[in-house]
């Protein structure tokens, strides 16, 4: 797959090192974001659904903190924050699966597993056993990324990528949670090599500008403690969303929960339980050796729009 | 072979299905059609005018309780958190102006031990400008060089009520939050509304689980508090068969237990509110140019589609520098789908708009007027 420009990398850690200073065996990682707010309509050629235009600002929130921090945002001529623009699954489908595919692309668009943390931005639903996501513009006739369980258009990991971030709706269903592991590695391209954790939402998720904090947050969290826990702390909203308008307390029980969840992968349940609780942006571990176990980081009875209680 | 190619047919299901109008959602043409399926679900007193009227006029006359900046001491929070008197906020905490003449909004942190490091860190953060409202403590544990023999964690051993009672007792008498004086607060207004007898207790637990076929049972390793800000209305406003009797504010504030006490908290957004005089109950916008301005914004914005919308009014604010003029507002919130979706039903969603929105809007025409919290150079 792609080999990353290694002078670039140099240059570009000599010029954080006076500003960042990271662990030992801890490294500045290449950080991609994709986002769609303006979806184009299938009369116009494009996949449908609504525009959600405070969408990429979210997204731009975690990514920005992430450059605050040190991490390569990827050279001034193709910078990896992906808006809008073609965006299709080309860029996340694996070659495995379709040789036109191109996640591991490093060059402008640059795919997915280029990135060694990515956060995706687009409407997302349940698609069977697996997170359906719709893009903007179909590829080859394809409108969605779909990734885990049964669909194997897209595994990642085999490249670059460690820690994704899915900002879409029923992108970590329960009912999908034993399948998302299975697509954080493709052994037929690297037997060594595999994703490190996988977050996103049970049921949907909400959108507003006014949330673009928690995204930043996430980031920055995501430095001082594991990755999970700012995730499913910054993402969590408690009985906020949904109330009726005598209920803005949740004092009756009419509210819904925003629902997010950590996923890490491991050879066995300490393996994926340690990871999951301790492997930081600035502290990442070796790749998983297998995907046998998998844990996960949630709120006990966490309640949203779009599916039953959570209940793994 | 060209895999992709075969998953056009399911693609044209769900492009068809999307063009066919979603099963769950309703489809709009126009602002109007949007304005029409607004009328039917905002609550009579937000369409009343007189109600409405009243309510901003309410609004506007909330006790406001005395600000951060006058009640939260670092130096206690310091030595309660890190029960460490060597513990000492960063020495660029005394800068808190910019350049061109603004507070600047950024944090002044004391910290021990290493963020970028294996070992124990923590770190408190407050808004150098309290006004912003935002104080954030976080704790960490050394990092295992490689996986423990077990799964086993250490769960907090307070009831859901202990916890609330605990978080409130810090916020109020450590960090000086007005909590009232039941809670050790400086003074008795409080701007944390409680539970009525037999409300839900804002109180969650973050478990930590193994799935598949390492499936272990749900370990609980957090108690988490969360606090909204909020205001009593001097008369509640009946909304059908209850009653609207308190309204959130700008601020929200968590606490988090672990088996250990305190693991964390955030304090965000808790501004210094302050009422704008030149703002009365006589400029409340009218029902028809309220919703008309919704309609339109949401139909410009791509609001094509809804399950159903919700509206909550509350005080939002318009921030001035280091302080937040008080504003009465609703929010709307765009819901695309229901709850409790069985599989069909989320399958049903496939290219459908289903990340919800949350949006705000004034309930008063703002006016040119006061000049509170703006920046004057020297």
């Amino acid at each position: 797959m792609g080999t990353r420009n290694t002078w670039l990398l140099t240059a570009k850690a000599l010029a954080l090192a006076a500003t960042v200073t990271f662990a030992p065996g801890a490294w500045a990682l290449y950080v991609g974001m994709y986002a769609i707010g303006d979806f184009v309509p299938g009369s116009s050629g494009g996949c449908g659904s609504d525009d959600r235009p405070s969408w990429p600002g979210m997204a731009t929130a975690w990514w920005n903190e992430m450059g605050a921090k040190g991490h390569y945002q990827g050279p001034a001529a193709n910078q990896y924050r992906y808006v809008d623009g073609n965006m299709t699954v080309r860029r996340f489908c694996d070659p495995q699966f379709d040789a036109d595919c191109r996640d591991y692309q490093s060059s402008s668009p640059s795919g997915v597993d280029w990135m060694d943390a990515a956060i995706i931005a687009t409407h997302g639903w349940d698609d069977g056993d697996h997170w359906g996501a719709v893009m903007r513009y179909p590829f080859e006739g394809e409108c969605a990324l779909r990734y885990g369980g049964s669909s194997t258009q897209s595994r990642w990991g085999d490249s670059y990528l460690m820690f994704a971030h899915a900002s879409s709706c029923q992108s970590a269903d329960d009912d999908n949670l034993n399948g998302i592991r299975f697509r954080m590695q493709d052994t037929a391209s690297s037997s060594t090599r595999r994703m490190h954790q996988f977050d996103g939402f049970h049921g949907l998720m909400w959108i507003s500008s006014s949330f673009n904090n928690d995204y930043k947050e996430t980031a920055k969290d995501g430095h001082s403690g594991p990755i999970s826990y700012a995730w499913v702390t910054n993402q969590f909203k408690n009985n906020s969303l949904d109330c009726a308008g005598y209920d803005p307390f949740n004092w009756f029980g009419t509210c819904s929960d925003q629902c997010p969840v950590a996923y890490s992968i491991g050879t066995s349940g300490p393996d994926a339980q340690w990871r999951l609780l301790n492997e930081r942006y600035n502290l990442t571990f070796t790749d998983p050796g297998s995907v046998n176990y998998y844990w996960i980081l949630y709120y006990e009875g966490c309640n949203p729009v779009g599916e039953t209680t959570f209940n793994p | 072979m060209n895999a992709l190619k075969h998953a056009l047919p399911a693609t044209a299901v769900g492009l068809f299905l999307a063009a066919a109008g979603s099963v769950h959602a309703v489809n709009f043409q126009s602002a109007r059609e949007l304005s029409a399926f607004m009328k039917e679900r905002m609550p009579p007193f937000l369409q009343n005018d007189e109600q409405r009227k009243r309510l901003v006029g309410q609004m506007l006359r909330v006790p406001i309780a005395r600000p951060l900046a006058q009640t939260f001491d670092p130096n206690k929070a310091i030595k309660e958190l890190f029960g460490d008197g060597s513990v000492i906020p960063s020495t660029d905490c005394r800068r808190t102006g910019t350049p061109v003449g603004e507070r600047d909004p950024g944090d002044c942190t004391a910290s021990i031990g290493d963020e970028n490091g294996r070992g124990a860190f923590s770190r408190l953060s407050y808004s150098k400008s309290l006004g912003f409202g935002n104080i954030k403590f976080v704790k960490r544990s050394p990092v295992p060089t490689q996986p423990p023999a077990t799964t086993d964690l250490p769960s907090p051993k307070l009831t859901d009520a202990e916890a609330f009672d605990t978080a409130l007792k810090f916020l109020g008498g450590v960090l000086g939050m007005p909590t009232g004086r039941k809670y050790g607060a400086p003074e008795d207004i409080s701007e944390i509304p409680l539970p009525p007898a037999g409300g839900k207790l804002p109180v969650r637990n973050m478990n930590i689980q193994g799935g598949g076929d390492g499936r272990t049972n749900p370990i609980t390793i957090q108690k988490v508090v969360f606090v909204k800000r909020g205001f009593p209305l001097a008369s509640p406003i009946p909304v059908g068969n209850f009653q609207l009797t308190y309204v959130p504010g700008p601020g929200s504030a968590i606490v988090m237990f672990d088996s250990n006490g305190i693991s964390g908290l955030a304090v965000e957004d808790w501004q210094d509110l302050r009422l704008d005089p030149t703002m009365s109950e006589e400029d409340t916008k009218s029902a028809d140019a309220l919703i008309e301005e919704i309609a339109e914004d949401l139909f410009n914005d791509g609001v094509r589609s809804a399950e159903d919308l919700k509206f909550n009014v509350l005080i939002s604010s318009e921030q001035r520098n280091q302080i937040g003029l008080l504003l009465p507002a609703v929010q709307v919130s765009v819901v695309p789908a229901r709850k409790n979706l069985d599989e069909k039903g989320q399958e049903g969603l496939a290219f459908q708009a289903t990340g919800g929105l949350v949006k705000e809007y004034s309930l008063v025409n703002r006016k040119e007027g006061s000049n509170a919290g703006r920046p004057r150079p020297e």
